[in-house]
């Protein structure tokens, strides 16, 4: 039960601040949603110019993850910049 | 049975009553009655003296069952250490509300004890007439007690009422002594006074001070623990000094000089590490405010677009956002306390009638446990759903009704939180790019097409079928290209062992590459593709010409160093096989380059 786990104790604790500094937010947004995109290119481009015998699917989905890795964690910072806390 | 219950009850209050009234004397009293400003304040020093025969180790303070009812703040201090003060139900009656003060110490018999007591009244102040004009000034009347209301005797004391100005109409001149010096008026020293006395005064003065009552507060309290803690206040003001009377002329009231009852601007202190305030009424941002940093606060100053009159009303909300690092705590593992403010400031001497305390912690907080600075009602939880959330955020829903600014004090939310759920957010929106880049590979891999082409499947074909060739042509001439750095390496070190070494670890790459060329001309037999055939018969044949450059250079090395060939004929025969090797690169590259 809840009420059964004890209060801190204030003292004995650190004042919280965020793992990574809001100070480079905008940065790390660019830097990260900049990959997301070239790879988000590759992949499209790779899309289309790729002939059913060409294609390789682990180079896809290869491509597919980073970009959604790097686009995600740029679309993340991106809202956190522009005030939505999430 | 009531009766014997009623019997019992009244021996009950008998008995407190014994025990309290009589233990204490109160020896000396000093009353301050601050009415100032909207509030009543009333600030007493009592000198209380132990006139019983047991040690005692609580007083209690009397407030009247009128008071009682408007009553927003207690406490009580001796020599500045905190009391605790609670309503002594059992002991109270209809017409005396009765709080227990629980002392430092025991005092026993004959001893003194020096206690400061503080109370705050709301809605108090009776605006006399109730109805002013624009230019008029706001007078209001107080109602008091010339007495201490205390359930114990007192031996004497003072009383001194504290107003806005220097302007009293009258106030009550039945007990002498008493006297009125600028904007205040003294009643006393009064001597032996018996418990629970009532003797009422009235002092009729002016008061220009807003009265400005918060009528409902919604304070929201978000936190995400990305770095900031969210604070959104929605307020309904309402002026409830006296009314205006007639019409409010906007060329009267720019001419006025001298201060006024309206309100023109609402000043705030946030705390101090605030940033992004926004401010928002009804219909947008129209009108002008000010942000300033002071040392240990930021203010913030709205005028709206109309001054607040007696009886107007506004609604406006006002945000802003804070680092965590000034509000929330934690103990390095997964361990949490936010401690923030129950409410904050919103004008100088407030009264916010009703307020409703949200606080948002992240998605997946659990075991949440509250700590509060006074009493207040817990609602149920509910849950808040904003961007990027799944199962919804928790709500800890607080209220409270009549508080003044004495009741900002800070409350601690203790829950566990796991640092790994703050990566849910990003994963999650990166989950929906991958479902749409999966649905682009599905999408490609769907033939749509009514009937087959077989020339461009042919085409198609011949293209994987060159781009492989390509691919492993590339891989061939990186193995040459390998094999002759380790040549250029032999030729300077002489190291026989190293430079066979290397070619070990090439030629079974380059055996592998020569299969793959071998089922390249194997799809391409049996697809029939001529031009594929003819590529690779080219580029085997210059592969040939390749290996056999590379020997004869080995050879020529070998034989340089045995000492069989000079310097000078080894230089014109590597010569003529550098130049050799370099055409055929050439060559290949042509090749290449047309598929």
């Amino acid at each position: 039960m809840a009420s059964a786990t004890p209060y801190l104790v204030l003292e004995s604790l650190a004042k919280y601040s965020s793992p990574i500094s809001p100070v480079i937010y905008p940065h790390l947004s660019l830097v990260l949603l900049m990959v997301g995109l070239i790879f988000t290119g590759w992949f499209f481009v790779y899309e289309v110019a790729a002939t059913k015998y060409t294609r390789q699917l682990y180079k896809e989905l290869g491509i597919a993850i980073l970009a959604s890795l790097f686009l995600g964690f740029g679309f993340l910072f991106l809202l956190l910049l522009v005030g939505i806390w999430v | 049975m009531l009766r014997v219950a009623a019997v019992v009850l009244l021996g009950c209050w008998g008995l407190v009553t014994a025990q309290t009234v009589k233990q204490f004397e109160n020896v000396n009293v000093e009353r301050n009655i601050d009415v100032s400003s909207q509030l009543v304040r009333v600030t007493a020093k009592i000198t209380a003296e132990n006139k019983g025969a047991a040690a005692a180790s609580s007083y209690h303070v009397a407030i009247d069952a009128d008071e009682a009812k408007q009553l927003s703040y207690i406490s009580a201090t001796s020599e500045s250490i905190p009391l605790g003060v609670v309503l002594d139900k059992a002991a109270s009656t209809k017409d005396v509300a009765l709080y227990k003060v629980t002392l430092p110490t025991s005092i026993s018999p004959g001893k003194t004890i020096k206690l400061d007591f503080v109370y705050v009244l709301t809605h108090w102040l009776e605006p006399f007439p109730s109805e002013v004009q624009q230019d008029e000034k706001q007078l209001v009347i107080y109602r008091g007690n010339h007495y201490l209301f205390s359930p114990y005797t007192t031996a004497k004391q003072t009383t001194k009422v504290k107003l806005a100005s220097n302007r009293v109409e009258s106030y009550t001149n039945t007990l002498k002594p008493n006297a009125q010096s600028d904007s205040s008026v003294t009643y006393g020293p009064y001597l032996k006074i018996a418990a629970l006395t009532k003797e009422p005064f009235k002092v009729h003065y002016e008061n220009q001070n807003s009265f400005l009552v918060v009528k409902n507060l919604k304070r929201w309290i978000e936190v995400s623990h990305w770095g900031t803690v969210q604070v959104e206040e929605t307020v309904d003001v309402k002026h409830e000094g006296a009314r205006l009377k007639g019409s409010f002329s906007r060329y009267d009231f720019q001419r006025e000089m001298s201060p006024s009852a309206a309100v023109k601007t609402f000043k705030t202190f946030l705390p101090s590490g605030a940033r992004d305030v926004y401010y928002r009424d009804e219909i947008g941002n129209i009108s002008t405010s000010h942000l300033r940093k002071r040392f240990d606060a930021v203010e913030v100053e709205l005028r709206p677009r109309f001054p607040l009159f007696g009886g107007w009303k506004t609604h406006y909300l006002l945000g802003y956002s804070v680092p965590t690092t000034d509000f929330l705590l934690h103990d390095g593992v997964d361990g949490f306390v936010l401690k923030i403010n129950f409410i904050d400031h919103i004008f100088d001497d407030a009264v916010i009638d009703n307020a409703v305390v949200k606080i948002v912690l992240p998605e997946g907080s659990r075991e949440i446990r509250l700590k509060l600075p006074f009493s207040a009602q817990r609602h149920p939880d509910e849950r808040h759903y904003t961007y990027l959330d799944t199962t919804g955020r928790v709500v800890v829903v607080l209220s409270k009704q009549n508080l003044v600014e004495d009741h900002i004090q800070p409350l601690e939310v203790h829950y566990k939180f796991n640092k790994m759920r703050m990566f849910q957010e990003p994963l999650l929106v990166a989950v929906a790019l991958f479902i749409l880049f999966t649905t682009v590979i599905i999408y490609v891999r769907l033939d749509f097409s009514i009937r087959s082409d077989p020339n461009q499947e042919q085409k198609w074909k011949l293209l994987s079928l060159q781009e492989r060739i390509a691919r492993s042509q590339d891989r061939r001439d990186a193995i040459y290209a390998a094999i002759d750095q380790s040549l250029a390496k032999f030729k300077l070190s002489k190291d026989q062992a190293g430079f066979e070494a290397s070619l070990k670890k090439n030629l079974p790459t380059q055996k592998l590459i020569s299969e793959e060329f071998a089922q390249h001309e194997e799809e391409a037999k049996a697809g029939a593709m001529n031009a594929a055939l003819e590529t690779i018969a080219e580029l085997n044949k210059l592969d040939k010409i390749l290996r056999d450059t590379l020997n004869y250079q080995v050879s020529i090395l070998e034989k340089f160093i045995a000492g069989k060939l000079n310097k000078q004929q080894y230089t014109d025969q590597e010569m003529v096989q550098s130049k050799k090797k370099h055409e055929t690169y050439e060559k290949i590259r042509d090749i290449i380059c047309k598929l």
